[in-house]
């Protein structure tokens, strides 16, 4: 008898949905982070120079001058997105001045079939598209 | 479909990020992070409604709890809106899972 296959189980030609991942970290490990997203299948990254906002009491209580903070922008695959989190969880814990905030926001839409084989890193589609220059 | 935390943006004029932060503060918001940016308009739409847009800006991201967005919200149009020299608009983004913030934020369901 033939097994039943489990029910919501996407189709493996469904398309997959994406998120836009924001990471929020000390501009010293922007570069740090940049590599480690790569390793996710995260081809697109935007990197922006940011300051936090405590207020300048507590900086002064700190000792510091500014808080020069990076954000990070990367879109991820939905079903990738759950272990990029979890490994970004244990990096702002195991890290000196690792420490950060990420969060991911789902996408409603994009244009461009080759842009959106791009951002889910459908290596598949090259070989379709016999183009893999 | 809600969720536990949203991301709220809010762009307004250079200078004015710590205003915008001060009123999100009595709202509920921890903190935030700050970036510049520029902005445009139409030169035309510009001349046509007889307002300026200023292109040095700087863009307000803050991460809160759901149930204070509509406050913080509400807080930066008064503080920040459009009727102040910050010029700012804001809005707010759905945040459906979120680490590094200090307590199990991970697992959160979409609420009705």
């Amino acid at each position: 008898m033939a097994e039943r296959k489990p029910k919501n189980r996407p189709s493996p030609t469904a398309p997959q949905r994406l998120k836009l991942l924001c990471l929020i970290v000390n501009r010293a490990k922007a570069e740090f982070y940049v590599d480690f997203l790569q390793g996710f299948e995260i081809n697109l990254e935007l990197a922006l120079a940011a300051k936090g906002t405590a207020d300048a009491q507590m900086l002064r209580l700190l000792g510091l001058a500014e808080t020069e903070k990076a954000i990070l922008f990367g879109v991820v695959r939905e079903d990738r997105a759950g272990d990029v989190l979890s490994a970004l969880e244990e990096k702002f814990d195991a890290l000196k001045n690792g420490k950060g905030v990420a969060f991911t926001v789902p996408m409603a839409a994009t244009i461009g079939v080759a842009v959106y084989q791009f951002l889910c890193n459908n290596r598949k589609y090259l070989e379709t598209k016999g183009d893999r220059t | 479909m809600t969720y536990g935390h949203e991301l709220i943006i809010c762009i307004l004029n250079a200078g004015y990020s710590d205003t915008a932060m001060d009123a999100a503060r009595k709202f509920g918001a921890r903190g935030g992070t700050v970036a510049h940016a520029r902005g445009t308009a139409s030169k035309e739409a510009e001349r046509l409604f007889r307002i300026t847009v200023e292109p040095e800006k700087e863009m307000v991201l803050i991460l809160v709890e759901t149930e204070h967005r509509d406050a913080i919200l509400h807080a930066l149009y008064g503080a920040v809106g459009q009727d102040s020299p910050a010029q700012g608009i804001a809005f707010s983004l759905p945040v459906d899972a979120a680490v590094g913030l200090g307590r199990a934020d991970r697992e959160q369901k979409p609420a009705e």
